[in-house]
């Protein structure tokens, strides 16, 4: 690789190109991460892009070899952040948001748990949103999803539980009524799914 | 660890007994005419499952009287939420990426090669 004697165009260096290779499998994971924290798909990709481009620019302050995964997504979280003060804060699903976007989504072949659980998530604060994706989906220790939230790790835990508890209080309540279903369902068809999804997953 | 006191408890069903809290369990109520040909046996089976939950304090069905069994409960339900949650996000990860991406990041490797040239 390091023969490349042209000077036009540039070789791309070695690093760069290893950068760029982990850039690149890592992006499903940053449009993953940007989906829960704006809940919108074309608002994530626009983010998981911006995030990207932010993480391509800032590559010479990346010491290849520590976790790109966590640099990435503390750089993509920054961005919404930054971003959110200007566009995304009237777009926030609220409960009632969530409720009436349930029955809008109503769709009886849909499958109803990833819809129940995708409301209940979005009713939570975001602070205890992202840190229970970042540690009960993204894979990431409680040390990492401090280090991409920078707060302590008591904090990413505590968020983590009580996200946990605010998570089964709703789905358990099952407020919002869909199909005329007595409330409870939310929680049984998790339930029902959950045993499917494992059996798959062994599979 | 979480405090055992602020662990939701919750029942499925209409509580102790209920067909679901049966089938719950892997066990389902009997069938008509399941094991009508041979009585004799069904009786002994009914007979060995009432020693069987006498004797055995792990599971018994329909009893969830015990702490142990609703702090089970809510442990069964964080982890079908935590199944579903990596679900939800698995499956935005394993969608195909769109090309816009690759390409953004193509140009964007085109440009700071200029950029050092020029």
């Amino acid at each position: 690789m390091s023969g490349a004697q042209s000077p036009l165009p540039k070789p791309p260096s070695a690093d760069d190109e290893g950068f760029k290779r982990e850039l690149i499998v890592l992006i499903p994971h940053l449009r993953a991460f940007a989906r829960t924290l704006t809940g919108d798909p074309t608002a994530a990709d626009d983010l998981a892009q911006d995030a990207m481009m932010k993480a391509w620019d800032a590559r010479a302050s990346y010491q290849m070899g520590t976790n790109m995964k966590a640099w990435t997504f503390m750089i993509l979280r920054n961005q919404f952040y930054s971003e959110k003060r200007r566009s995304w804060r009237q777009t926030q699903l609220d409960q009632e948001a969530a409720e009436r976007t349930l029955v809008a989504v109503d769709d009886p072949e849909s499958p109803v748990a990833l819809d129940e659980l995708r409301l209940a998530l979005a009713t939570l604060p975001e602070e205890q949103r992202e840190a229970l994706v970042l540690v009960g989906a993204g894979g990431f220790a409680y040390e990492e999803a401090a280090a991409i939230c920078q707060c302590a790790v008591g904090t990413v835990k505590s968020r983590v539980s009580r996200a946990r508890k605010a998570l089964l209080a709703t789905l358990e309540r099952g407020g919002y009524a869909r199909d005329g279903r007595a409330a409870g369902d939310a929680m049984r068809s998790i339930l029902a799914d959950a045993d499917r999804l494992s059996s798959v997953r062994q599979g | 660890m979480e405090p055992l006191q602020t662990v939701p408890t919750y029942q499925i069903g209409h509580g102790s007994g209920s067909p679901d809290r049966i089938e719950h369990l892997g066990v389902r109520p009997q069938e008509p005419g399941q094991c009508g040909r041979v009585p004799e046996l069904a009786t002994t089976i009914v007979k060995v499952a009432a020693v069987f939950s006498m004797t055995d304090q792990s599971d018994p069905p329909g009893k969830p009287h015990r702490n142990g069994t609703s702090l089970e409960e809510a442990r069964l339900r964080q982890q079908a939420i935590g199944v579903r949650l990596r679900h939800l996000f698995d499956e935005v990860v394993n969608e195909p990426v769109p090309d816009e991406f690759l390409d953004i990041l193509r140009r964007a490797d085109e440009r700071s090669s200029d950029e050092v040239d020029g």
